[in-house]
C-alpha cells in the first residue's frame, strides 16, 4: 500500500474525501463507489481507516449475501425440479385402470388375438369368468365349512 | 447442499411411493403378454355395462396355459394379495387354486382380484386359469351378489 499522493495514479485525498461524502449521503454512482473502494485500498493513510473499515465490512455483507441468494436459488430450483419429477412420476406410472378415466364406456374383449366389440358377446364372456369365480368361491366355503366341522368334532370328541 | 439433496430425495421418495400404490402386479396380466397368448380371452368392461352394479372397471384374462405361465400369474396375483386387506385363498399341490383379495381402497374406489386355477393340483399339462380385476363403490357384498347372480343366469 502506499501513501495516496504519491503516486501518479492514485486518486488525491481531496477526490478521496469528496467521494466518501457522496458515498455516505447515498449519492455516489457505482462507478465512484467503485472508485472509492479501489482509493482506500491501495492508500495506507489512517485518515481513510474507518471508511474501509464500512467498505470491508460491506464487501464481506455483500458476498455473503450473494452466497446465499445463490444457495437460495439453488435450493428453490432443485425443489421445483424435484416436484416436477414427482409430478410426473405420479402421472406417469399408471394403475390398472387410470386409463378408462379418459375413456369412459369402453367394453371389448381380445380372444385368440381378435378384437371384439359388440357388448352382448362381450358381457358373455364377462358372465363366463364370474362363473368360473363362483363356482370356486363356493367350493372354498366348502372347504372352510368342512374344516370347521372337523375341528369342532375334534374338540367335541377329546372332551369326551 | 445437504439440505437440497435431502428435499429432493424426500420428494422423490413421496412420488414413487405413491406411484407404487397405484400401481398393481396383476396389471402385467391384463397389458403384458398373457393377454396375446394364444386361446387367451381377455375383456375390458368400463361404463354403464358395469356401473349397474356400482363396478368402474371390470377386466377378466381366462386362458389355458402351461405350467410355468400359470405359476407366474399365480405370483403376480400373490404379490398383491399381500396388499390385501381381506381375503380367502385355496392351495392344492402347492399351487393357488382360489383366491380373493380386497385391496385397500384407492381414489375412492374399492378394489377387488378374484383367482381360479381349476388344475392347480391335477397332472394336466395344460392349466386354466381365470383372473379377475373390479373397481368402484361396490361393496364385497355386492361383488359377491354379483358374482352368485351371474352364476345363476
Amino acid at each position: 500500500m502506499t501513501d495516496c499522493n504519491s503516486h501518479n495514479n492514485m486518486p488525491d485525498k481531496k477526490r478521496i474525501k469528496l467521494l466518501i461524502d457522496r458515498y455516505f449521503d447515498a449519492t455516489a454512482s457505482l462507478e465512484e463507489e467503485a472508485e472509492l473502494r479501489h482509493a482506500v485500498a491501495s492508500c495506507n493513510d489512517a485518515e481513510f481507516d474507518e471508511i474501509r473499515a464500512v467498505l470491508g465490512f460491506m464487501a464481506v455483507k455483500r458476498g455473503k449475501q450473494r452466497k446465499i441468494n445463490r444457495r437460495h436459488s439453488m435450493l428453490t430450483a432443485s425443489a421445483a425440479a424435484a416436484a416436477v419429477v414427482a409430478v410426473v412420476a405420479f402421472i406417469g406410472l399408471s394403475d390398472i385402470g387410470s386409463g378408462d378415466v379418459h375413456s369412459p364406456g369402453t367394453c371389448y374383449a381380445m380372444v385368440n388375438g381378435s378384437r371384439i366389440d359388440d357388448e352382448a358377446q362381450v358381457l358373455s364372456l364377462m358372465q363366463a369368468g364370474l362363473s368360473d369365480i363362483c363356482s370356486e368361491a363356493s367350493d372354498a366355503n366348502g372347504y372352510i365349512e368342512s374344516q370347521f366341522n372337523e375341528l369342532c368334532n375334534s374338540i367335541n370328541d377329546s372332551k369326551q | 447442499m445437504r439440505k437440497l439433496i435431502i428435499i429432493s430425495a424426500f420428494l422423490l421418495a413421496i412420488a414413487f411411493q405413491t406411484a407404487a400404490q397405484r400401481g398393481l402386479n396383476v396389471a402385467k396380466i391384463f397389458d403384458g403378454r398373457y393377454a396375446k397368448l394364444p386361446q387367451a380371452v381377455a375383456t375390458y368392461v368400463t361404463g354403464e355395462a358395469v356401473e349397474k352394479y356400482d363396478i368402474r372397471i371390470y377386466r377378466s384374462l381366462s386362458m389355458s396355459c402351461d405350467p410355468k405361465t400359470s405359476a407366474e400369474v399365480e405370483q403376480l396375483v400373490l404379490k398383491d394379495g399381500l396388499k390385501a386387506t381381506d381375503k380367502e385363498t385355496v392351495f392344492k399341490g402347492g399351487h393357488l387354486r382360489y383366491g380373493s383379495f380386497i385391496l385397500p381402497r384407492q381414489n375412492n374406489d374399492n378394489r377387488y382380484i378374484f383367482f381360479v386355477n381349476k388344475d392347480a393340483n391335477s397332472g394336466n399339462s395344460r392349466k386354466r386359469i381365470t383372473v379377475v380385476y373390479m373397481a368402484g363403490e361396490a361393496s364385497p357384498d355386492k361383488i359377491k351378489s354379483l358374482i352368485n347372480c351371474e352364476k345363476s343366469k
